[in-house]
Order: structure tokens, then C-alpha cells, then sequence
């Protein structure tokens, strides 16, 4: 177990079958370094996992704090192993627009990937960053606590 | 490293913009005003080996600048991305829009 000054840090891990880390960060812009460095500490993720878990996470992360309120009191992260692939949770406290969100995901086309003429951006980005990367991402909303979940199948 | 530095120096015809640490909604901004300060104006390199994280923020960025150079007739290319920057560019399906090279030194004429 480690400790920051400014977040709660907690990492546990096993060589078991199993292997099973978390760590929970505080808005700002110091979450990425941290959750960086927490991924590049986890011994039995490989340099392809780990990049992998890097560029999502740090999408995901992105989202869920600097989007409105979601995330305000805090992220915890999840990172499991086993011999079926990886898994890639964040929780956060249940939020309405997490909800829409999720909603709107289920319907799948109004987050297609596409061109914002009048913002000159595109959106949807992101969350097809994450997709082409892991093998499956769900946004599950829940009365006290919502969740992203990638997962990634073993090769 | 929490914020990021973007260093901008030129190197034959090419403006080349450094770009040192994570970028993302906290970060983006500092790269997003010296990308439009040059962007469509002059030849940009952007050297991505000093990133160490990237989100859609940044790759939206880049977009972008890709966009003025093109409707500019400018060059636009990519130096070096880390393995971060490379994924996450790669990731959106946009990898064709980002010409590479993998050094500075290896910039067209």
C-alpha cells in the first residue's frame, strides 16, 4: 500500500491466477499522472496491456472528471486479470447524467462518431478511441454507484 | 508532470511544436493555442516522443490543425509519437490522416 499527500492510493496485487489492484484519485489534473504511474506498477500487466489500459483510462478518466459533476467525489479504479483477459472498471457516485449518458449509448447513433460543424470538433472521439481498443465497453448506471467497464479478451 | 510544455522552434521550413506531458481537458488548451497561432500559416511538425498521455482532447487538436494545413495548402506531419500518442492517434481510425516521421532529423525538405 502506498499513500499521497493528496490521493487515497491503495494498490493491491497477487501472481495468482487472479490478480486484482485498485486505486481511488481526486479531481485534477494530477488524477492522470497517478493513474498512470498506478498502471505502470502493476507487475503482471504486460507493455501492450499496460498501454492499452493507459490511453482508455486516461480517455475514461477524462470523461468521467471534467464532465459536469460526474466524478466530483472522486474515481476508484479497478484493474483485474485473469485467464480470460483484463477488466478495466471505474466506479463513481451515481450521477442523472451518467444515466442519459448511458441512455443514449443503448441507442447507439446520436453517439456515433461524427463532425461538430459548428464547434469545429469531433465527438464521439473518445469513446471510439476505447472501443477499437478494448474488446467491449459498457457505461452501467446504478442507484448509488455508476460504472464504466472495458473489458479486453486474452489473445 | 501535471501540466504540459510546448516548445516551439524551427528547423528548416518547418515550425516544429514539442510537446512535453499528458494531454487532456486540463492540459489541451496551451496546445491548442500554439497549434492555431501556426496551423494553415506555416509547414507544422508537432513532436509527440515527450508525451506520456493522450486523450481525444488533444487528438481533436491535432485534427483540427490537420484540417487548416490541408484547406491551407501547408505541410502537416507527426515527429516521433510515443507509444501513447502513436495508440491513441491510431485508436480513432484517423492514423491515415497524420503523416510520421520518426525523428526530427528525418523531416522533408
Amino acid at each position: 500500500m502506498s499513500r499521497s499527500p493528496v490521493f487515497d492510493v491503495t494498490v493491491r496485487s497477487s501472481s495468482q491466477a487472479k490478480a486484482r489492484s485498485t486505486l481511488k484519485v481526486q479531481p485534477g489534473p494530477d488524477a492522470f499522472e497517478l493513474y498512470d504511474t498506478f498502471i505502470r506498477s502493476i507487475e503482471y500487466l504486460s507493455d501492450t496491456e499496460g498501454l492499452a489500459l493507459i490511453v482508455t483510462g486516461n480517455e475514461i478518466m477524462d470523461n468521467l472528471l471534467t464532465h459536469n459533476e460526474i466524478g466530483l467525489a472522486g474515481v476508484t479504479v479497478l484493474v483485474r486479470k485473469r485467464a480470460s483477459g483484463l477488466t478495466l472498471a471505474f466506479f463513481v457516485d451515481s450521477h442523472p447524467e451518467f444515466a442519459f449518458f448511458s441512455s443514449c449509448l443503448d441507442l447507439g447513433d446520436p453517439l456515433r462518431l461524427r463532425f461538430d460543424t459548428k464547434e469545429r470538433r469531433w465527438r464521439g472521439l473518445g469513446l471510439t478511441m476505447c472501443r477499437n481498443i478494448a474488446s467491449r465497453v459498457r457505461y452501467r448506471p446504478g442507484l448509488s454507484i455508476d460504472r464504466v467497464i472495458l473489458t479486453f479478451d486474452a489473445s | 508532470m501535471t501540466g504540459i510544455s510546448v516548445e516551439v522552434t524551427t528547423r528548416g521550413a518547418w515550425t516544429v511544436l514539442s510537446v512535453q506531458g499528458p494531454i487532456n481537458s486540463y492540459t489541451y488548451n496551451e496546445l491548442q493555442e500554439k497549434t492555431m497561432r501556426h496551423a494553415g500559416r506555416v509547414d507544422m511538425a508537432v513532436d509527440l516522443s515527450g508525451v506520456n498521455s493522450m486523450t481525444s482532447a488533444g487528438i481533436g487538436v491535432l485534427l483540427a490543425a490537420v484540417e487548416d494545413a490541408t484547406a491551407a495548402n501547408r505541410r502537416f506531419i507527426i515527429v516521433a509519437p510515443s507509444e501513447v500518442a502513436r495508440l491513441a492517434i491510431e485508436s480513432t481510425g484517423f492514423a491515415d490522416q497524420f503523416p510520421t516521421t520518426p525523428s526530427l532529423k528525418e523531416l522533408p525538405a
